[in-house]
């Protein structure tokens, strides 16, 4: 769907350069909700501007459905545009235009169907998005969340083979987030519509994608499988945000580990094993005794998954052996003590 | 000084009230007409702007400039000989509306440049991303878009016409001006005085009201 190779991009402040992209290569595929992840200045959002060309790379080729879209005159462009829907931060309506018109925007734009066909679309994507009630109020009388539904809606009354989304739930709660990601993965799933989008938080890439890169510096620094990233984060970019989330900075900071006088480990497993009963099988089968430190138990988009920090009292040559019983029923161990 | 108003002609100043307002709605109409393609142009061409040229907007913003920082006064003066050969005559309502329309319509283009600044440039994004001509993006997003910003414009033009109007009376251009300065500055009729500028004062009030009224009808922020 997606194919990105070796994009560069340095903008010029004030009379310097300042590198935003740097080698950027990756492919997307059909149907794939992609995430990709960065702090701010990282260069995520130049790169999602790229994708149709709202900012124009130095040098490089971005293909979308096998077409190179960097060489096409600006009527081709147009037409390649209008198959790319875009969601923003900052919801972006027409203020002067009702709820029911800025969805109708797109659609008067490639002066599709009469306008019986144009309200019956609108009146079905309203339905998607649900908000068939509000059709005729102005953005200003919508919450945050209306909103972001308001640009859903319009970004895909064209019927896009690809969304992008420009950290479109960065401005919201995090109630609204949810419902606003529950609402993207139903579309990509109604839709086979491909997804990427960006963002700072680690937790929206849990919640709905499938595979994630990670930007540092406008490189990418590290890019797999959301539960691989998440999990076993390699790159230091990379474990700070999942840090964030997993509050194992808050370990860190109670003196759990300090004051420990076991061995403590932490144990990520993911899919079926979340649901067995590995801390008492363990403690059972060598003898061993454990207080838990510190936890979670989630999901990652459909996957559930466990971290655990666990305190191991035992023999030595026990613990060794609990150690490599755990690795055998696929529990990742790490030793932190 | 004691003021007769027995001597005031009330017909003659009906007349000149109806010119005044002739002046004022096909000069206002004609500076709308040009000024508007001016301001429209004027941002489009500024930095980073869908058609960015810096030499047709330095171009453009000189004339601007110029039209703008000529007094009024000199400015009808200097029209005279452009006027005659335009409309046939630099006199009356129709010899005051060329010099009226050629001050008004830099200030006004200048008015619109500022009103399509205020348009969120995110909005004018999320349309190009959806595919948009350039001209699609003029008429269905910026010009909607600033449409309260463009009626306080025209409604700030108007009111700048008004005294424009009453300038031109120095060149014979008929109308309130023009009585003021032939009654109440040639004659010494204060009366006459009195009751344009009471006229005049009537005239703004009731248009910055219709504007103000027009601005917040439009606004949906």
């Amino acid at each position: 769907m997606i194919r990105l190779e070796n994009l560069q991009k340095t903008f010029v402040v004030d009379g310097r350069a300042v590198p935003a992209l740097n080698g950027i290569s990756l492919d997307v595929p059909e149907g794939e909700v992609f995430g990709i992840i960065g702090r701010s200045g990282a260069g995520k959002s130049t790169l999602i501007r790229m994708l149709n060309l709202l900012e124009r790379p130095d040098s490089g080729r971005i293909a979308i459905d096998g077409r190179d879209i960097t060489g096409l005159s600006d009527a081709a462009l147009r037409g390649v545009r209008q198959q790319i829907g875009m969601v923003f931060q900052h919801f972006n309506l027409l203020s002067s235009r009702t709820v029911a018109e800025n969805v109708r925007l797109p659609l008067e734009l490639t002066a599709s169907g009469s306008r019986a066909e144009q309200d019956a679309r609108v009146a079905e994507l309203l339905e998607l998005v649900g908000l068939a009630a509000h059709r005729d109020k102005y953005p200003s009388q919508l919450s945050g969340g209306q909103k972001q539904r308001v640009g859903i809606a319009r970004a895909l009354a064209n019927r896009p083979k690809l969304l992008l989304c420009d950290e479109a739930t960065s401005a919201l709660d995090p109630q609204t987030t949810q419902s606003i990601l529950d609402l993207i993965a139903d579309i990509n799933r109604k839709l086979n519509l491909t997804v990427v989008l960006i963002t700072h938080e680690m937790g929206v890439i849990r919640r709905i994608a499938d595979r994630v890169a990670v930007i540092d510096g406008g490189r990418i620094v590290e890019m797999g499988p959301v539960a691989e990233v998440f999990l076993h984060p390699q790159h230091a970019a990379t474990q700070s945000m999942v840090a964030e989330l997993s509050h194992a900075d808050e370990l860190a900071d109670s003196g759990l580990l300090d004051s420990a006088t076991g061995a403590v480990w932490r144990l990520t497993f993911v899919g079926a094993t979340t649901h067995e009963p590995i801390l008492f099988d363990t403690a059972s089968r060598y003898g061993l005794s454990f207080s838990l430190l510190q936890g979670t138990v989630s999901r990652l988009k459909d996957l559930p998954y466990g971290q655990l920090v666990v305190e191991w009292h035992g023999e030595a040559a026990r613990l060794a052996e609990a150690r490599e019983g755990l690795s055998a029923r696929n529990v990742v161990v790490e030793v932190l003590r | 000084m004691e003021l007769d108003w027995s001597l005031l002609d009330w017909a003659e100043i009906g007349v000149a009230t109806w010119d005044t307002l002739r002046m004022l709605g096909w000069s206002l109409f004609f500076t709308v007409l040009f000024g508007l393609p001016l301001g429209v142009l004027l941002f489009l061409t500024s930095r980073r702007q869908l058609l960015a040229n810096g030499w047709l907007n330095r171009v453009l913003s000189f004339v601007a400039n110029v039209l703008r920082s000529v007094p009024f006064l000199i400015l009808l003066v200097v029209m005279i000989p452009v006027t005659a050969w335009l409309v046939g005559t630099s006199l009356g309502v129709e010899g005051s509306i060329p010099p009226l329309v050629v001050g008004a319509t830099p200030f006004f283009a200048r008015l619109v440049e500022t009103a399509l600044r205020e348009v969120d440039r995110g909005v004018i994004e999320a349309v190009q991303s959806l595919g948009a001509t350039r001209w699609q993006i003029v008429w269905k997003v910026l010009l909607p878009e600033s449409r309260p910003g463009l009626m306080a414009a025209v409604t700030v033009t108007a009111i700048t016409l008004v005294s424009y109007t009453a300038m031109s009376g120095v060149i014979g251009g008929g109308g309130l001006g023009d009585l003021a300065i032939r009654y109440g500055y040639q004659r010494f009729q204060t009366e006459v005085m009195i009751v344009t500028v009471v006229i005049l004062i009537a005239m703004v009030q009731a248009l910055q009201m219709a504007g103000d009224w027009l601005v917040a009808r439009v606004s949906r922020k």
